[in-house]
């Protein structure tokens, strides 16, 4: 398929799908089937009713790059069950963020199926902080954009400062915040959404190993009492094994899962426990082996 | 903030020295009969035409600075609207962009004259040259600055259920706020410039009047005078905009882009 036509197909499914679904609803954003699905099975089986709120079928994404075209993702699955937290892995360039930018309705794949139940707030890699608005009119940008007025969305974003541990900050500029503490200011933004799943896209990769270990455990602490799904890409593994239940391991070009673990973690351990624990060690092993 | 008090100091007495010096200079090259004193006003010439024609002075002042000020406001009026206009239109900006800047290539000097005869003496010929002069770095400027936003950042805004227009408002304008004053700064300088052009083209009164007729009559003390008054005031415009640019966009002194 020439690049040109590919570009028009896809700017055309969004105007169908755009900005992810009504709270509740089924959106399937189901593309015309093209020479790549056509040698597949026709029907991927549809997702659970109320189980799943993610459910990726025979996903498959190509986007014109230079002369020719990268297969970003190809004939990928995936299910994430409601209040799961699935963390997905694997080197650059491995589709990771291209399957974020599905979840979240901004790209419609070119076969397959894509089905998101409630909407998906999605959080970039970079904090995108705005420098003209302060910390706390920043995360209530992401109710203003919906059309909430300021006042109010800042007012409902001031007691989020304060269950998640950042009194104190509401009035600081965004030069003056550290990394740690902008990243913080983001995922609150991603939070006040309202939205059920929240998909994280690498959202520490800027970060130095001792700031990200304190943003681990700050981000456990705020997601306790949280019954949202989260999709979490990284290429840190450690931080997917402290961070989800279940971590899909994914190989690059074209993207592929190329295996999945099951989290375990008891109860109750802290960071520093479960980080240094053997069957951690052997996770991470596991992990390492599927990737290489 | 603003670097240490010794390069703040220096800031000041740096130009402050360089224009004594050359001050003096002038003083002592008019003195020296190198040119014929009738031909060349000295400091001291002017600073007694300053004394005995300051009201004078004053009031052509005044003229040409509301004639610079009301051509500037409105070429930041139409220059933003045109910016705007041209961001979110992509057919207006194929149609409208090559006349945009052909009206800059026309030389001002040209221009003005065919203005004064169809507009007249009035202030009205001058504001539309004023304006024409300082429109286009403030259209520029808001088109960059409404294009420079970041694309992740547009994103965002969409995959938050953000629609156009509250992307612009809230997003891509405050964004574009500091080359929309980088225009504005530019304009700045050129509002009494031109507004002298205005009143060279035709005029009754006003610092450019006072040049051209002056001029050839030999009164140099008071024609140097007027010159050193369009400095000033270009100066002073130009820090006014400086001083509004770090007021209203202070993250530009600590970080560099978002």
């Amino acid at each position: 398929m020439p690049a040109k036509e590919d570009m028009q197909f896809r700017t055309q499914s969004h105007v169908q799908a755009p900005n992810g679904a009504q709270a509740n609803t089924e959106t399937p954003t189901r593309p015309q089937a093209d020479s790549a699905s056509a040698s597949r099975p026709a029907s991927p089986p549809a997702p659970e009713p109320h189980r799943d709120v993610i459910a990726l079928d025979d996903v498959t994404l190509r986007y014109p790059a230079g002369d020719g075209e990268v297969v970003a993702l190809a004939g990928f699955d995936l299910r994430v069950a409601e209040g799961e937290r699935v963390a997905i892995v694997g080197p650059s360039g491995c589709g990771k963020s291209t399957l974020l930018s599905l979840t979240a309705g901004l790209l419609a794949p070119q076969a397959g199926v894509v089905t998101v139940r409630g909407q998906v707030a999605l959080m970039p890699q970079r904090d995108l902080l705005v420098p003209w608005r302060s910390a706390l009119r920043n995360a209530a940008l992401a109710l203003e954009a919906q059309g909430v007025p300021a006042r109010e969305a800042t007012e409902r974003a001031r007691p989020l400062f304060e269950r998640f541990g950042l009194s104190g900050f509401e009035g600081s500029r965004t030069w003056q915040l550290s990394g740690g503490m902008r990243q913080r200011v983001a995922f609150l933004r991603t939070m006040l959404t309202g939205r059920p799943v929240l998909a994280l896209d690498e959202p520490f990769g800027a970060l130095d190993a001792i700031t990200r270990g304190e943003m681990h455990e700050w981000l456990e602490v705020a997601l306790a009492g949280e019954p949202r799904t989260l999709l979490l890409v990284t290429h840190d593994i450690e931080e997917a094994l402290t961070l989800a239940d279940r971590v899909v391991l994914m190989t690059p070009r074209p993207g592929r899962a190329a295996g999945e673990l099951a989290v375990d973690r008891p109860a109750g351990s802290t960071r520093a426990e479960w980080t240094t624990s053997a069957e951690f060690s052997m996770l991470k092993a596991a992990a390492l082996e599927t990737l290489r | 903030m603003n670097g240490s008090p010794i390069s703040r100091r220096r800031r000041l007495v740096a130009p402050l020295a360089a224009t004594l010096l050359l001050v003096g200079l002038w003083e002592l090259f008019t003195r020296s009969g190198t040119v014929d004193p009738l031909l060349i006003a000295g400091p001291v010439d002017v600073a007694r035409a300053f004394a005995e024609e300051g009201d004078l002075l004053l009031r052509h002042t005044l003229v040409t600075g509301r004639e610079a000020l009301l051509g500037l406001a409105l070429a930041i009026v139409f220059g933003a609207l045109a910016g705007l206009v041209l961001h979110l239109s992509p057919f207006l900006r194929d149609a409208t962009l090559p006349i945009l800047i052909g009206t800059q290539a026309v030389p001002l000097v040209v221009i003005a004259p065919l203005l004064v005869i169809a507009l007249g003496y009035g202030i009205g010929a001058k504001l539309v040259i004023v304006a024409l002069a300082c429109f286009f770095p403030v259209a520029v400027g808001t088109f960059d600055g409404l294009r420079s936003s970041d694309s992740e950042l547009i994103k965002l805004m969409r995959s938050l259920g953000a629609q156009r227009v509250r992307t612009l408002t809230l997003v891509e304008a405050p964004g574009a706020l500091p080359r929309f004053l980088g225009g504005v700064r530019i304009a700045a300088t050129w509002a009494f410039i031109s507004a002298v052009f205005a009143e060279y083209a035709g005029s009754t009164e006003g610092l450019g009047y006072l040049i051209a007729r002056g001029t050839p009559m030999f009164e140099t003390a008071r024609v140097s005078a007027a010159v050193l008054i369009l400095a000033a005031a270009s100066l002073l415009l130009w820090s006014l905009v400086s001083l509004a640019e770090r007021r209203l966009i202070p993250w530009l002194r600590h970080e560099q882009s978002l």
